[in-house]
């Protein structure tokens, strides 16, 4: 940090704690004199601060998990029936699309993708379970489901399958060189793939496209992955692709289907309304328990601050000693909560397949929010203050 | 004619003509009084309860609104001021209340450093510190510069409240029986350094009390009754 910044923020935290004026740096005391109701305070702000970390969490990880096919993909362009309008929507394309797309200058190589949903058995258990099942080229491999080289050499072996180890368990206990049936087929476990579950499918497993055709010669991709030559520049390329391809047909790249599919998922299923209303009410109770905390304590002290607005100290005073203390309430009820936030998403991405995790951006919105929502708690108790008569000491 | 800031030094307080009525109240508080304070006097307020003393008090110290006449304290006149210009005579102003009302989160120091927050140019931590320490010793508090209030007698405390009112060294002293709840040799202690401060720096100090016992030492005795002054001895 440079010395012209590093001493405004010194000065600043020494103002903040109370080293550099006289009428600064109380809130540190005031706050922590009464434990009870700091712990109060703080558990308050801490679980309305776990309320929104957990609202977030879902939001994010239902958002990621339902676009994490895109991340999924290995190349530089996708082709795509342009009426599909998100990846849990399997209108496929005619597979001499993939020729057609080849054939293009400054594509290298296109592989179509296939995928659908079948019946898992796990012998010797009866019941039998949907599951998501996707086929691509082992030697190619336009999605990247694993080690490249345990992929290859599973996809090369008759009837072999890929298991995703991030599946729900309800398929029961799978292991390496498992037997297990397919829609009535027989596959051979023959090493696991990282897909993950959503909020739409449990599991998935991985076949080589040879063993998907075998089944269904008819077969339709669902998407051509699309990789360019060395030197291709991929503008061009689409420009390209867009003239070869009938109109049914679309061209985006990998970034373009996450963006899309994160952006239906927001607007088809109305979660982005459900989580901020979520985030909100969070926000709101902090804020209430904020305003509750300091009007009590506005309150309790009402005869020993109207000495002090006797004595000449002005609203700006009082209102700052009020927000130094709600700044404090905040930083103690964000970092608990954010600990709790932790606990919480190990606990609910355990539960539920979904990758709940702590981003930056999450945490620096919370932080925001923490901020704002006792900042609003302690401007209101600082108005309650103007009510105080400091004749009324008489 | 004495230019204006040289009359307030001579005379910090002049009241004329003042009148107070509480709302509803059934009759004047204060009825038509005036009264004049001179540089160092040291001058009690006395009469029975409900003469006005306090009312009276409140009002020279910006702390109530004037509704009739006129109130000159340091050379800010009172009437028809704001909030803001109230604020501004108030920190100029040395309170002592009747009760201390000390923060119970607050040291002593902490106390004492924070009032200094009221003057234009604070003191530094460590210059606060040596005077808080010297004003203390003085008051006979001298071990208890960083105590908590309830580690002290109330006594102690309210000796607290008077250094708290002299930290800044004001030109003008109010207090409202400042030593309701000494024992007498405190009492004849916190008058002294009360004194001992209006003689170094020239102030002058107001108390209201009904502890004859301070009578003797001060400069002028005025007795209010029903709202009139009666009687300046």
């Amino acid at each position: 940090m440079s010395p012209s910044i590093a001493r405004p923020v010194l000065e600043w935290f020494r103002d903040l704690v109370g080293a550099g004026r006289p009428d600064r740096g109380l809130g540190l005391a005031f706050v922590s004199h009464n434990r009870g109701r700091l712990a109060a305070a703080t558990g308050g702000i801490a679980m309305a601060v776990l309320v929104m970390f957990v609202e977030l969490g879902l939001l994010q990880a239902i958002l990621g998990s339902q676009s994490a096919l895109a991340g999924l993909i290995d190349g530089d362009l996708v082709i795509m029936n342009s009426a599909r309008t998100n990846l849990h929507e399997w209108t496929r394309i005619a597979r001499i699309r993939l020729a057609e797309a080849a054939a293009v200058r400054g594509v290298a190589n296109a592989m179509g993708v296939y995928e659908s949903g079948m019946l898992l058995r796990n012998p010797p258990e009866r019941r039998v379970h949907r599951i998501i099942a996707f086929a691509m080229d082992g030697q190619t491999q336009p999605l990247k489901v694993g080690d490249p080289d345990t992929v290859r050499r599973a996809l090369s072996r008759p009837n072999a399958v890929l298991f995703d180890r991030l599946s729900r368990d309800i398929y029961g206990p799978i292991s390496l060189g498992r037997t297990i049936e397919l829609d009535g087929r027989s596959f051979n476990v023959a090493g696991f793939a990282r897909i993950g579950p959503d909020i739409v499918m449990d599991g998935a497993v991985v076949l080589s496209d040879g063993a998907w055709l075998s089944a269904d010669p008819n077969a339709q991709p669902v998407m051509g992955v699309l990789r360019l030559a060395p030197g291709a520049k991929l503008e061009d390329v689409r420009a390209r692709l867009k003239v070869a391809m009938p109109p049914d047909v679309a061209v985006m790249t990998p970034r373009e289907i996450y963006w899309r599919e994160v952006g239906f998922t927001f607007r088809s299923v109305p979660i982005g309304i459900i989580f901020g209303a979520g985030v909100a009410t969070g926000a709101f109770i902090g804020a209430i328990i904020c305003y509750q905390i300091l009007f009590n304590e506005v309150v309790d002290l009402k005869k020993e601050l109207s000495t002090l607005r006797a004595m000449g100290f002005g609203p700006g005073f009082f209102r700052r000693l009020i927000l130094e203390e709600a700044y404090l309430l905040a930083a103690g009820g964000f970092l608990i909560g954010l600990l709790a936030a932790l606990i919480t998403y190990r606990f609910l991405a355990g539960a539920t397949g979904l990758a709940m995790q702590m981003h930056a951006g999450a945490a620096l919105f919370v932080a925001v929010a923490t901020g704002a929502m006792t900042h609003l708690g302690g401007l209101f108790a600082a108005r309650h203050l103007g009510s105080f008569e400091p004749a009324e000491l008489y | 004619m004495a230019p204006a800031s040289a009359l307030a030094r001579e005379v910090p307080v002049r009241v004329r003509g003042v009148s107070y009525s509480y709302e509803n109240g059934p009759k004047r508080v204060l009825d038509n009084v005036d009264l004049t304070l001179r540089r160092g006097e040291f001058v009690v307020l006395t009469g029975h309860s409900g003469a006005g003393k306090t009312t009276l008090l409140t009002l020279i110290g910006a702390i109530r609104s004037l509704q009739d006449g006129a109130i000159n304290v340091l050379g800010l006149e009172l009437g028809g001021r704001g909030t803001a210009a109230q604020e501004e005579v108030r920190r100029k102003v040395g309170f002592i209340f009747q009760d201390h009302n000390l923060f119970a989160a607050l040291t002593v120091f902490r106390t004492l450093w924070l009032a200094t927050g009221l003057t234009e140019e604070p003191p530094s931590r460590e210059a606060a510190l040596e005077e808080a320490r010297e004003l203390l010793e003085q008051l006979g508090i001298g071990q208890h510069l960083h105590s908590l209030p309830r580690q002290m007698s109330t006594g102690q405390k309210q000796r607290v409240a008077v250094a708290r009112a002299l930290i800044n060294a004001p030109q003008l002293i109010l207090g409202d029986e400042p030593t309701a709840s000494l024992d007498h040799q405190s009492s004849q202690m916190v008058i002294g350094v009360i004194r001992r401060h209006l003689a170094a720096t020239g102030a002058s100090a107001l108390v209201v009390t009904h502890d004859d016992r301070i009578f003797g030492m001060a400069d002028r005795v005025l007795r209010l009754q029903d709202g009139r002054l009666v009687s300046d001895t």
